[in-house]
C-alpha cells in the first residue's frame, strides 16, 4: 500500500501529465468541434513540431524553437487544409478521416526520409533542466514549466474563441455556415485559418512535448490515439470536455501506476468504457456535427 | 505468331531466372526496416552488407556470388507469409531475421517446417533456445540467462538493494527472471520492487516517483527498444540517478546515441554485446565501418550490426566447408563451427545441443570526458565475460534437435 506522501506526489504528477495530455488534444478536438472534421493527421502535426524543434534547437534555441515551429506547421495545416480538406466539406465526415489518415501515414514516411529513422533528443531549455526537491517530491523542472505553458496556451485558445469577436464568428459558422456567409464573411477564409490554428496547436504541443518523450517517427500517431480517446471521454467537439478528459486520463494513470503498474496502459481504455456507458456523448459532450 | 512470341519471352525470362537462381547463393533477410524497430533494421543492414562484400571479395561461396533479398520482418504472421513466397518463389537458400523475439519465433517454427537455415540476429529470448530451438534455428545474440550471469555479479558490487523496471512482454520479464535468479544464488543483496512496464508507454513519470520512494542502492532498467530512449531521457529529467545508481543489462548503442552524450553520464555500468575497444579486430571492424559508411545514422557499428555481420559470415562459411547449399549438410557443418573472426576476444562457437552461438559479453561503465577521443567515444569496458562461462549448463538444454521426417 502507498504512503501518503507516494499518493499525494504521484496524484500531484498525474494533474501536470495531464495538462500536458490535454495540450495534445485540445487541438484535435477544436478542429472536431468547430469545423466537424475528425483529424487523424492531428499527430502528425504533433510530431513536425517536435522534428522541427529538434532541427531549429542548434539555431534559434528552444524558445526560438516554441515561437517558429508552430507558425510552420501552422503553414502546413494552412496548406493541407487548402489542398485536400477544403474538398470535403458537406461529405460525409469518414470521408475526411480517410484521408487525414492517409496524411498521416504518408507523413510519416516522409518524417523518416528527411530526419531518419532513429530517435531525436531534444534538450529542455537551460532554466528548466534540472529538478526541484520540494520535501514531498522531487520533480522536474521542466514538467513544470510544460504544465504552466499548457494551462496558458489552452486558456488563450479559449479566451479567443469565446470571448473574443473573432471567436464568435467562429462559432456561428458552426452554427450557420450559410447565414455567416451570407452575412458577408469570408466563410472559406475562416475555415482555412481555423484549421491553421488547431494546426499551430498541434505543433506547439509537439515542441513542447519534445524533450519529454523523445523525437521519433512514430511519434505521431503515438499521441493519437490517447488525444481521440481522451476527446471521445471529454465529449466529441468539447473544449473543455478535452481539458477535463487529459486531466482525468493523467490521474488515472498515476492512481494505476500505484496500484496495478502492469495495467497503467488500460486505465484509459477503460476510463473511456466507463464513461461511454453512462455518457454516451462524452462527459461534456452535446449533440455534435457528426450526429 | 503473338503467341509464339509471347512463349519465347516467356522461356526467355525463365531461363534466365533459373541461371541467375544458379549463379549466386541467396540470403533472404527478414528485418525490420518500418515502425518501432526500424532503426534496428538499419543497423543490420550495414553488418550485412558487410559480410556479404567481404564474402563476395574473397570469391563468394562455393565459387558463387552471394546475394542478399531484403524485406520488412513487420509482423511474426507478415514475416513468415513473406518468408514463404521467397523460399517458393525468389530461390532463397538461407535466411536470416531481425525484429525482435515474436518474429523469430514465428520464423524458427518457419525453419522446422520447411526444414530450411534461419538464424536470428537480434532477439535475447530465452525460449527460442529452449522450447522453440530446432535443428533449422540458430541464435547469434546472447539470451537474458547469459547476460544477467554476466551482468549481475558486477551489479552486486554497487550496492546492497534493487529495484527492477521490467518491460511486460518475453523480453523483459526473461531478463528479470534470470537476474533474479543470480542474485539470489549471490545472496546479500536485496530486491526492493520491481515495476512492470506495458510495452509502449511513453510517459514514465509515475513509475520513477515510485522508483525514487523505495529507495533502492541500484535501479535495474530491463526495458528495451524504442520505450527505452524516452525512459532514460526521463531517468535523466527527474535526476533520478543521483538518488541511486542506474544498471542497465542491455543497452543498445542507438540508445545511447539517440539521449546524446550527456544523458549517458546517468549510467553507472551496462551490459553491451560489443565494444570496439575489446579486441585489436573490433577496432579494426569499426574503422571499415566507419570508412564504409561515413554518413551512417550510427557513427561506430552498433552491437545489431556486428551481430548481422557475424550471423551472415559463420553462416556462408559453413556452407563454404560443407561444399553444398543443401540445409541438412550446413547445419551439420554449423553445428561444429568456430569463428575465429568473432570480432570479440575468444572465437565465436555453436552448441549443438540447443543452437546457441557462443559470445563474449562485455560490461561498459562511462568513460570520463577528458577521456574521451570522439563524440561517439562514450564507454570504457569494466570486463569482458567469455561466453564458455556464462552460457546456461549444457544438461539444461533440452529441445528436440534431430531431424523430423
Amino acid at each position: 500500500m502507498p504512503g501518503f506522501v507516494e499518493i499525494v506526489s504521484q496524484l500531484t504528477n498525474g494533474v501536470i501529465y495531464g495538462l500536458i495530455l490535454a495540450l495534445v488534444a485540445v487541438g484535435f478536438s477544436l478542429v472536431l468541434g468547430v469545423m466537424g472534421i475528425i483529424n487523424f493527421a492531428h499527430g502528425l502535426l504533433f510530431a513536425l513540431g517536435a522534428y522541427l524543434a529538434y532541427s531549429l534547437q542548434f539555431h534559434v534555441g528552444y524558445f526560438g524553437a516554441l515561437v517558429i515551429a508552430p507558425l510552420i506547421v501552422g503553414m502546413i495545416g494552412i496548406l493541407m487544409e487548402f489542398v485536400f480538406i477544403r474538398r470535403l466539406y458537406g461529405r460525409d465526415p469518414l470521408f475526411v478521416l480517410v484521408l487525414t489518415f492517409g496524411v498521416a501515414m504518408a507523413g510519416e514516411e516522409i518524417i523518416q526520409l528527411i530526419w531518419g529513422k532513429l530517435a531525436r533528443s531534444v534538450d529542455a531549455p537551460a532554466f528548466a533542466d534540472s529538478f526541484i526537491d520540494f520535501g514531498f517530491i522531487i520533480y522536474s523542472e521542466y514538467r513544470l514549466f510544460m504544465a504552466a505553458a499548457a494551462a496558458l496556451i489552452i486558456g488563450a485558445t479559449w479566451y479567443l474563441l469565446a470571448k473574443s469577436p473573432l471567436g464568435s464568428i467562429i462559432r456561428a459558422g458552426t452554427h450557420d455556415p450559410e447565414m455567416v456567409s451570407i452575412l458577408g464573411m469570408n466563410l472559406p477564409l475562416i475555415r482555412t485559418g481555423v484549421f491553421g490554428f488547431t494546426a499551430l496547436l498541434g505543433g506547439a504541443a509537439g515542441v513542447v512535448a519534445a524533450p519529454l518523450w523523445s523525437v521519433r517517427p512514430t511519434m505521431g500517431l503515438d499521441a493519437l490515439l490517447p488525444a481521440f480517446l481522451i476527446v471521445v471521454i471529454g465529449g466529441m467537439g468539447s473544449f473543455w470536455g478535452s481539458v477535463l478528459g487529459g486531466l482525468l486520463v493523467g490521474v488515472a494513470n498515476a492512481i494505476s501506476v500505484m496500484f496495478f503498474p502492469r495495467f497503467a496502459d488500460l486505465t484509459m481504455y477503460v476510463l473511456a468504457a466507463v464513461v461511454l456507458l453512462y455518457w454516451p456523448r462524452g462527459l461534456l459532450g452535446k449533440k455534435s456535427v457528426l450526429e | 505468331m503473338k503467341f509464339t512470341k509471347l512463349a519465347a519471352i516467356a522461356l526467355i525470362s525463365l531461363g534466365a531466372t533459373a541461371t541467375y537462381a544458379q549463379d549466386s547463393v541467396k540470403i533472404g533477410a527478414l528485418i525490420p526496416l518500418s515502425g518501432n524497430y526500424g532503426f534496428l533494421g538499419v543497423s543490420e543492414r550495414y553488418g550485412i552488407d558487410m559480410a556479404l562484400e567481404e564474402i563476395n571479395a574473397g570469391g563468394g561461396v562455393l565459387g558463387r556470388q552471394v546475394e542478399v533479398q531484403y524485406e520488412d520482418s513487420g509482423t511474426a504472421a507478415q514475416a513468415t507469409r513473406k518468408a514463404t513466397r521467397m523460399l517458393q518463389n525468389d530461390g532463397v537458400d538461407f535466411f536470416v531475421n531481425g525484429g525482435g523475439s515474436s518474429v523469430s519465433t514465428a520464423m524458427a517454427e518457419f525453419a522446422a517446417r520447411n526444414k530450411v537455415i534461419d538464424l536470428a540476429l537480434d532477439p535475447n529470448s530465452e525460449e527460442l533456445v529452449r522450447g522453440k530451438a530446432n535443428r533449422y534455428f540458430f541464435l547469434v545474440p546472447p539470451p537474458s540467462s547469459m547476460i544477467a550471469n554476466a551482468f549481475v555479479p558486477e551489479v552486486a558490487k554497487l550496492g546492497d538493494s534493487v529495484f527492477f523496471l521490467t518491460h511486460d512482454y518475453s523480453y523483459g520479464i526473461a531478463q528479470t527472471t534470470e537476474q533474479r535468479r543470480v542474485l539470489e544464488e549471490i545472496g546479500d543483496v536485496e530486491e526492493v520492487g520491481e515495476i512492470r512496464i506495458p510495452l509502449g508507454t511513453r510517459d514514465f513519470s509515475s513509475q520513477i516517483i515510485a522508483v525514487r520512494n523505495a529507495k533502492p542502492d541500484v535501479l535495474i532498467v530491463n526495458v528495451a527498444g524504442i520505450d527505452s530512449t524516452a525512459l532514460l531521457e526521463q531517468i535523466w529529467e527527474f535526476g533520478l540517478y543521483n538518488d541511486m545508481q542506474v544498471a542497465i543489462p542491455l543497452l543498445d548503442f542507438e540508445d545511447s546515441w539517440a539521449i546524446g552524450a550527456d544523458k549517458n553520464e546517468m549510467i553507472a555500468l551496462a551490459g553491451v554485446e560489443w565494444h570496439y575497444n575489446i579486441s585489436d579486430k573490433a577496432q579494426a571492424f569499426k574503422d571499415r565501418y566507419q570508412e564504409k559508411y561515413p554518413n551512417a545514422d550510427f557513427p561506430v557499428p552498433t552491437t545489431n550490426s556486428v551481430n548481422a555481420y557475424l550471423g551472415v559470415r559463420i553462416l556462408l562459411q559453413a556452407a563454404e566447408a560443407a561444399g553444398s547449399l543443401e540445409s541438412e549438410a550446413v547445419v551439420k557443418q554449423l553445428e561444429t563451427m568456430t569463428l575465429e573472426e568473432s570480432l570479440k576476444m575468444n572465437p565465436l562457437t555453436v552448441r549443438a545441443a540447443d543452437h546457441q552461438i557462443v559470445q563474449d559479453f562485455v560490461i561498459v561503465k562511462v568513460k570520463p570526458e577528458a577521456e574521451r577521443e570522439a563524440d561517439y567515444d562514450l564507454y570504457e569496458v569494466v570486463t569482458v565475460a567469455a561466453g564458455a562461462d556464462i552460457v546456461s549448463p549444457e544438461a539444461e538444454a533440452t529441445a528436440d534437435m534431430s531431424a523430423f521426417d
